[in-house]
């Protein structure tokens, strides 16, 4: 059984930090979020089913869930945090490249997990909606629901920062 | 529904701050937790994968084979103590005949069967438990052996 972790380690770490990165608020919680969902693979090994999609799709589901357990959690304790109104200007360019990574994370943790991993898969992992569906373990129409839910809401975002941007310019 | 501008700029949008670009796992981030993981399933043994290793060896039934064979042997062990204890102390009596009866001075392998009296034994064991067996006159392992009734 320890080879078969190591196994599906090896093969899916990079690939699930990538998308706890994208779906968790900073850096540790999406190291958490990968550690916890091996942690549970190890738990329950035989349950992982073979095959290199088919684990990916395990995998991918519970970090799914524990990101969705851990927003319950936040939001029981209300440390949802509003967006910032305002960017410093003129900043130098890794410290914009940090703002605009904050703000997209910020943006993100407003949308509900499942609906940030879908918009995240689609937008940014360039998955197409079958693959999303089967990842998630959902059908296709509800990917697309979800899709258009985010874009929607993610429009209204842009449209505040716009408008943040002609105020504070 | 957004137009394909707007779906233009949430891609950039999202794609210029993708929180993924940077802070990669460093090499001694990814050992610690494979460390943590694979220390799960050494150390951290849970009765259910011990089960489901136990099931998949076929362990469960050779247990289960084991505890019947176990059985078995107690209950002929029960039994065998049950018919030698009373013998043993000397309670086994046999309640012969009152007097006057029938049977009395006559050879009954040779009497009607409705008359012979009916033989018992009776068990009595420590805790006072009686168990009385009565044997039938008229039983007879072959039919043709029976003892006629005229």
């Amino acid at each position: 059984m320890p080879d078969r972790l190591e196994g599906l380690f090896d093969a899916h770490h990079e690939r699930l930090h990538r998308l706890a990165q994208r779906l968790s608020r900073d850096a540790e919680g999406a190291r958490d979020l990968v550690q916890e969902t091996f942690l549970r693979a190890a738990r329950r090994v035989d349950s992982v089913p073979e095959g290199r999609s088919g684990e990916e799709a395990w995998l991918v589901r519970v970090l799914v869930n524990l990101c969705r357990d851990q927003r319950r959690r936040q939001r029981v304790r209300g440390r949802l945090e509003a967006l910032p109104d305002d960017h410093p200007d003129g900043a130098s360019s890794p410290e914009q490249s940090a703002v605009a990574r904050a703000t997209v994370r910020q943006a993100l943790a407003q949308l509900s997990p499942r609906r940030r991993a879908v918009v995240v898969m689609y937008e940014l992992e360039e998955k197409s909606v079958e693959e999303i569906a089967r990842l998630l373990g959902i059908a296709r129409v509800t990917v697309r629901w979800h899709l258009a839910a985010a874009r929607r809401h993610l429009a209204e975002i842009l449209r505040g920062q716009g408008t943040t941007r002609t105020r504070t310019s | 529904m957004t137009d394909p501008k707007q779906h233009d700029e949430i891609r950039s949008f999202l794609r210029s701050g993708d929180p993924a670009a940077s802070e990669p796992l460093d090499a001694m981030e990814v050992e610690r937790m494979r460390r943590r993981v694979l220390t799960e399933t050494r150390g951290g043994t849970s009765l259910r994968s011990v089960l489901a290793n136990a099931a998949g060896q076929g362990l469960y039934r050779r247990a289960l084979f084991g505890a019947a064979a176990a059985a078995l042997l107690i209950s002929i062990g029960a039994a065998i103590m049950w018919r030698v204890k009373p013998e043993s102390a000397g309670v086994v009596a046999h309640q012969p005949p009152a007097a006057g009866s029938p049977g009395v001075g006559a050879d009954s392998a040779v009497m009607p069967a409705d008359l012979r009296p009916a033989r018992t034994i009776h068990f009595v064991t420590e805790s006072g438990t009686r168990v009385i067996w009565t044997f039938d006159p008229n039983f007879a392992l072959y039919p043709e052996d029976a003892p006629s009734r005229s």
